[in-house]
């Protein structure tokens, strides 16, 4: 369980800042689609 | 697009993908390296959530690895059930194949070598169409 929480709060950390840099630089968004 | 996919090292193995609505468009996590099978089961399972939204009302689901029947999360079934024909013909015909009259969904899932989850939510579709022969 304290580990399924900690994967799933660093996923978050991590696809917060993901956002927050698409959000400043649109293009990295279109750059990073499949 | 309504649900983003993105590969993330879980340390838990088992947690297979984690799907959320706190994001817009929803996301779908997916262990990284996970067998292009089973993350064709996690892909399904979140655009199922997607299609039937009310079928799903939390904000958030964890998705772990079955490895018997008592173990399938009944939301992944209902959720695999409204994409799974559709999306992967060739797994219907090789439930159907496999069937014997008899609900032996494991067995089934082993000879067949469509993953558990599909399994039951294939047999399920059958039946409630009145597709399984006895």
């Amino acid at each position: 369980m304290v580990i399924r929480l900690e994967d799933i709060r660093e996923f978050k950390a991590f696809y917060r800042r993901l956002l927050e840099e698409e959000e400043a630089e649109p293009s990295l968004r279109e750059d990073r689609k499949d | 697009l309504s649900l983003r996919v993105v590969e993330w090292r879980f340390r838990n193995k088992g947690l297979e993908g984690y799907y959320t609505r706190e994001f817009r468009p929803s996301v779908l996590v997916v262990q990284e390296d996970l067998r292009p099978e089973a993350r064709r089961v996690r892909d399904l399972e979140a655009r199922g959530y997607e299609k039937i939204p009310r079928a799903f009302r939390w904000g958030e689901k964890c998705c772990y690895a079955a490895g018997s029947l008592r173990e399938v999360d009944p939301d992944t079934v209902t959720a695999l059930r409204a994409t799974i024909e559709e999306a992967e013909p060739e797994w219907v015909r090789r439930v159907k194949k496999e069937w014997r009259g008899f609900w032996i969904v494991e067995s089934i899932a082993y000879w067949s070598g469509v993953p558990l989850q599909a399994t039951l939510a294939i047999l399920l579709n059958l039946d409630e169409r009145g597709e399984l022969n006895p």
